[in-house]
């Protein structure tokens, strides 16, 4: 037997030699505590648990194209503006790169292709086809293109298409490990790709989307494993990063010059969650990120885009766990995960920004992330489960919808100019 | 799957507690294991697959495959694990210490290569964070394949990949390098 294949031989017997002990006593207690509990009508799932087998992989632990947070790393591409050629050859309006639009379609992948769906009409559309494991899509900001991942053995290939699916070309070859991010910069032009550099630290490079690859590395920091664009102008960079061992929230230009502290590095590296998926408000003034310190984390704060005024967002009488914050488009809704103490379960809460709410907080069986409609009419809402339908949220509490098509966790809605 | 434990599972979802109970009872132990191998904590594990029980009871309608009740359970009691891991990062909190030769005290005698063995997963296992720790315990001790590992954890095939064979690697690396007299393994405080 080869030394390659030891230990996958005997990991199911020496993890059950460790992992052994006693017969559990407290079946007795768990079924008393069942037996005096109500089961939930079969009516009250609206989404039912669908078959596992129905494929859906994803990044869960870094952010996405669309608003992600979480664990170490992923992937996903952020939706803005809209521009191509109309059918007359008339230049297409595009929305701003920030704040509210109109809904376009909703990118999704599902078993290794890649679709968009009208959720109004119910139907949907192949775009990218083939025997290629192809996930995690995101519009451009500008609505105009679309980038997507696939797999190639050890590696990840980010390609680009235009919005239809059509012409699509490898702009990048990554190691599948350590994952890789990306995400569309607001010029719709480039992809902020970050990747590990040879020093160890992690690099941010400008991916050039329209001429099939140039690379610009922009900046290189340890820990920096996403980037946000700081609103209305894109030329800031928001970015969290390690220093001496300890996280803290920092912006550069967009060029990588003149780095400055947002929030001091004193948070412990094993806090790794802390700052994951910070993002700005639409009006570039503020920051919604996961406030850890050297007890724990993460709680959802609120800082000054300069830095100033830190501050919890969620009330001191409900110190659970939150964290990984949406911001509507249009600023005035926030989506974020959340569990008071002592329940179980991570549900979803969504409150005004200026604090008050919460307008709605489910139960702890809430989807594993969220993102707002382009025209903030809605919170799309994305479960856990592989092969699930999406619910579209009413962001002021009122009845939920779920979209037609089952679809693997990885969505972005499109961005288009209104009419 | 049995024919027995499909015709239990669906005597559960509607509302028969005794069914519930039996499936239960099969379970527990080995749920108990899966999360002590995750949390590295006794209490926590109870605490989590208390949870992930009680919840596969109060929800079992919305499981539409009894046939799936097994993956579902692992599901709701590895995603309890990592809820507690995330709040348990809120404070730091004493991890259980266990000394290896305890865990194989009810074992027959083992060869020594067969203790280093387990002294080099468990120091593999303690590296590694809770997911890195769930990835392992459901494929290898559960025996999900890597499709199904992934769309519980909500991370794709291709991570899922990557974290085996970091892990086996660090393994077999350790094999290479350690030293012939196997130590006793120790806990300590974690944040």
């Amino acid at each position: 037997m080869s030394g390659d294949t030891r230990f996958e031989r005997k990991l199911p017997t020496i993890l059950a030699d460790l992992g052994a002990g006693p017969y559990p006593d407290y079946a007795d207690s768990l079924l008393a505590r069942t037996a005096a509990t109500r089961q939930r009508p079969g009516w009250t799932f609206i989404e039912r648990w669908f078959p596992m087998s129905a494929l859906a992989e994803r990044m869960a632990t870094v952010p996405r194209f669309p608003l992600r947070a979480a664990v170490v790393v992923a992937l996903i591409i952020l939706a803005i503006v809209a521009v191509a050629l109309s059918a007359g050859g008339r230049q297409r309006r595009l929305p701003a790169p920030f704040g509210p639009a109109t809904n376009g379609a909703i990118t999704y992948s599902d078993a290794g292709d890649i679709f968009a769906g009208d959720p109004l009409t119910g139907t949907s559309r192949l775009l990218v086809g083939g025997p290629e494991k192809d996930f995690g899509p995101g519009f451009s900001p500008d609505g105009s293109r679309l980038a997507f991942w696939r797999e190639a053995g050890a590696d990840l290939r980010l390609f680009v298409a235009n919005e239809d699916g059509s012409d699509p070309r490898e702009i990048a070859s990554l190691p599948a490990d350590p994952l890789p991010w990306a995400n569309w910069a607001p010029d719709s032009r480039n992809l902020a790709v970050i990747r590990a550099a040879d020093d160890g630290t992690n690099q941010l490079d400008l991916v050039d989307a329209t001429d099939s690859g140039s690379v610009r590395t922009v900046a290189k920091a340890a820990g920096m494993d996403f980037v946000q664009y700081r609103p209305p102008d894109g030329r800031e960079i928001l970015y969290r990063a390690l220093v001496d061992g300890k996280w803290g929230l920092f912006a550069m230009n967009a060029d990588g010059t003149n780095p400055r502290t947002i929030i001091e590095p004193t948070v412990p590296g094993e806090m790794d969650m802390s700052f994951q998926g910070a993002v700005y408000t639409p009006d570039g003034a503020r920051i919604f990120y996961q406030h850890g310190d050297a007890t724990g984390c993460c709680q959802l704060w609120v800082v000054n885009a300069d830095g100033g005024d830190a501050h919890s967002f969620v009330p001191e009488d409900d110190p659970g766990w939150s964290g990984q914050p949406a911001v509507s488009p249009d600023g005035q809704r926030i989506a974020y995960r959340w569990n008071a103490n002592n329940e179980p379960g991570l549900g979803l809460a969504v409150a005004r920004v200026d604090g008050t709410g919460p307008v709605i907080r489910s139960g702890p069986e809430a989807g594993d992330w969220w993102a707002g409609a382009p025209d903030s009419s809605k919170i799309l809402r994305v479960t856990e489960d592989s092969g699930a339908h999406a619910t579209l949220l009413d962001p002021d509490g009122g009845p939920s919808t779920t979209v037609p098509w089952s679809s693997e966790p990885d969505l972005d809605w499109q961005r288009i100019a209104a009419p | 799957v049995t024919v027995d434990q499909r015709w239990l599972v669906e005597r559960a979802r509607e509302g028969d507690h005794d069914a519930f109970a039996e499936l239960v009872r099969a379970s527990v132990a080995r749920l108990d294991a899966a999360a002590r191998l995750i949390l590295r904590d006794g209490e926590l594990a109870r605490d989590a697959v208390q949870e992930g029980l009680f919840r596969a009871w109060r929800d079992l309608r919305s499981l539409r495959e009894p046939d799936r009740f097994d993956a579902w359970v692992y599901r709701l009691t590895v995603n309890a694990c990592l809820d507690l891991a995330r709040r348990r990062r809120r404070r730091p909190m004493e991890v259980e210490i266990v000394e290896i030769h305890e865990l194989f005290a009810s074992n027959l005698p083992d060869p020594a290569d067969a203790v280093a063995d387990r002294e080099l997963v468990d120091a593999v296992m303690r590296r590694l964070d809770e997911q890195g720790r769930s990835i392992i315990v459901l494929h290898y001790f559960l025996g999900l394949p890597i499709s199904e590992v992934a769309t519980t954890l909500g991370i794709p095939a291709g991570t899922v990949k990557s974290r085996l064979n970091r892990a086996l690697g660090e393994m077999r690396s350790e094999a290479h390098a350690s030293a012939p007299t196997p130590s006793l393994a120790s806990g300590g405080t974690v944040a």
